[in-house]
């Protein structure tokens, strides 16, 4: 994995069902200059394999996007997504690596103003703590 | 990878369109532009070729796209061969879905995204109907009306309601096991017997399955017991209009109450339906209302605004404490309530000519064991159906059985009209593929499928994925520990392109 350059980008996987609907109604914006949108057919369909990978080929941090709790279109798969996500993040502790690089948050399709938030967010904190 | 180009000049509903395409097409990168021939429609696909590294394009739109000229352009804005063009023209008159059916057809033709082929899968036509109550017994007689054999089985051993009907009924008969799919169901019957020992009526095979286990019946001679439901007295919330409709002007109720949170809360949707029910019933037929209630719940959009309106149309709001009694029989005109008013904080008792319940207020039951048997996943309570909007009305996480509560039988017999009606469906196969090699037989997806899609091939040693109940969302592919399953439309493959191609 390198480290983070300036020109390093960010991956966002975003649910079809909720976060990419939500990401049509996003305003170009500079600020969100640098991340990819990646659609996924559920939260759920993330793993380890997965998210390391795209940390391995470069991307700068991984932030998963996914419908609100209770109200996953495939009922269970946000859920399933929690605990992924939280076992890429042991895996990366264990590898002496900063865990947060992989996220894992929830917005529905109407709110594109959260989904923004969180995305800046995420950017912020991969900024703040990429000198490492 | 290859993108393709949607120019929305000609389209009403672009957004509409692309979402179509969208959803066609999994994995592939979608673009609209409002004029794409344009200079600037132009030098916006060409920064997104550049920027994603397509290679190969897909132009959708009017004739202007197929103009060599036009492409012509393009490419040399692009950076691409001519050869590497494709356009497609899109009739303005066209609906969206054709459209997108048209582009996605352009797109698998020209080999530019994975083709899937379709199987034919027969359907069984019998209908199972678990549980006589008044939901069970109402679906299963619309579905015998719509010409679906329909047998219902229910635990008590009182007799058929209704011998005349041609529906088969199984008093003392429980559901042991629910295995098979969509279709295509083998349904496990256990009968007791008049010794009190269970015997096996073997295993049946069932189109559709409908869960009905509501206890909930309706009174319409004096000598039978039931409840709280009497015909044309006390009726659910959903058929009060039906039921103001179809009777003569002399004989229409002058005073009608809606009750809420009849036993259990009910949230905002109830509270909803019963403001919306109460402006029009006194728009149409200016009776008495008053909407009886244990909390009014406007935390919804709109639902405040709606409050205001059926206040001004003239119903009244009255606030029981939660152990309000409805006392009516069908020999006797009228309808008497008894509650304690948690505003006046006084015991009132209300008579009135039709209460209506909201069919959300009557308590269901646990049901562990039918759950158990059939797998169909629970809410909080323990109730059958889960409490998730994408299920609701009557949905279930199997496709093909439905979980029906009382007022929503012509939802669920419409529901299985729909799907058993054209005799075959047909699937595509692009559903989870198991490498047999990687595969270990942990039962991890079988356990983590939400749909019951997962099973094990005996046969090749495998776990295996049934087309026609997959939903394609990838839960068992994220789970598998030995990465042996696949979604072929959302591979690891496909996801790292699209985010790795513009790097």
């Amino acid at each position: 994995m390198r480290a983070r350059s300036a020109a390093a980008r960010i991956t966002v996987l975003l649910c079809e069902n909720s976060a990419w609907k939500a990401s049509a109604e996003l305003p170009a914006d500079s600020a969100l200059r640098g991340v990819d949108f990646v659609k996924i057919p559920c939260s759920g369909r993330v793993d380890a394999g997965l998210l390391l990978s795209l940390l391995e080929h470069g991307s700068a941090g991984v932030l998963a996007v996914g419908c609100p709790k209770d109200d996953c279109t495939f009922l269970r798969g946000n859920y399933r997504a929690e605990k992924r996500v939280s076992a890429t993040r042991a895996i990366l502790r264990e590898a002496g690596l900063d865990e947060g690089l992989v996220r894992l948050s929830f917005v529905s399709a109407m709110d594109a103003h959260r989904l923004r938030e969180s995305v800046l967010d995420f950017k912020r904190y991969l900024d703040d703590n990429s000198s490492s | 990878m290859t993108g393709v180009f949607l120019c929305t000049c000609q389209m009403k509903n672009a957004a509409v369109w692309a979402g179509r395409v969208e959803k066609a097409m999994p994995g592939v990168p979608i673009f609209s532009h409002q004029e794409l021939c344009s200079g600037k429609g132009t030098r916006f696909a060409a920064a997104r070729v550049k920027q994603r590294k397509l290679d190969k394009v897909l132009l959708a739109g009017c004739a202007a796209l197929q103009s060599k000229a036009y492409v012509a352009r393009f490419a040399a804005s692009a950076g691409l061969a001519q050869g590497a063009i494709d356009s497609i023209r899109i009739f303005p008159s066209a609906s969206t879905t054709d459209a997108a059916r048209a582009i996605q057809r352009a797109a698998a033709g020209r080999g530019l995204v994975p083709v899937f082929k379709t199987r034919r899968v027969a359907l069984q036509q019998g209908v199972l109907v678990v549980g006589g109550g008044r939901a069970g017994w109402e679906t299963a007689r619309l579905a015998a009306s719509l010409g679906y054999p329909t047998t219902v089985i229910r635990k008590e051993m009182e007799p058929a309601r209704d011998p005349a009907s041609g529906i088969e009924t199984l008093p003392g008969t429980t559901l042991v096991s629910l295995t098979g799919s969509t279709g295509h169901f083998s349904a496990r019957l256990s009968q007791n017997g008049t010794a009190g020992a269970h015997a096996s009526v073997g295993v049946r095979d069932f189109g559709a399955v409908v869960i009905a286990e509501d206890d909930w019946t309706e009174v319409d001679a004096p000598s039978l017991q039931g409840g709280p439901l009497v015909a044309g007295r006390v009726v659910l919330l959903a058929e009060l209009e039906r039921l103001l409709e179809g009777l003569p002007q002399r004989e229409r109720p002058r005073h009608v109450v809606i009750v809420l949170d009849y036993r259990v809360d009910e949230g905002t949707a109830a509270f909803e339906s019963a403001l919306r029910t109460a402006i029009s019933v006194r728009e149409r037929w200016k009776p008495q209302v008053e909407i009886a209630l244990r909390d009014a719940r406007v935390a919804a959009y709109g639902l405040e605004a709606l409050y205001d309106r059926a206040s001004a149309s003239g119903a009244t709001f009255m606030k029981h404490d939660g152990a309000l009694k409805i006392h009516a029989s069908a020999s006797r005109p009228g309808v008497t309530l008894r509650f304690h008013d948690a505003a006046l904080s006084e015991d009132v008792e209300l008579s009135c000519d039709v209460a209506a319940i909201s069919a959300a207020g009557l308590a269901q039951r646990r049901e562990d064991a039918l759950a158990v048997a059939t797998g169909i996943s629970q809410d909080g309570y323990g109730t059958l159906q889960e409490n998730n909007v994408h299920l609701l009305p009557t949905g279930s996480n199997r496709e093909g059985v439905f979980v029906v509560a009382p007022g929503y039988e012509q939802d669920a017999a419409f529901s299985i009209h729909a799907l058993l009606s054209h005799g075959t469906i047909s699937v595509e196969l692009s559903h989870a593929v198991v490498d047999g090699d990687k595969c270990v037989l942990c039962l991890t997806c079988v356990r983590s499928c939400p749909f019951k899609a997962m099973r094990i091939d005996e046969k090749e040693k495998k776990a295996e994925c049934i087309p026609e109940s997959c939903r394609r969302c990838g839960i068992c592919e994220g789970e598998c520990p030995a990465r042996a399953i696949t979604l072929p439309a959302w591979s690891d493959e496909i996801l790292m392109a699209m985010a790795g191609a513009s790097r």
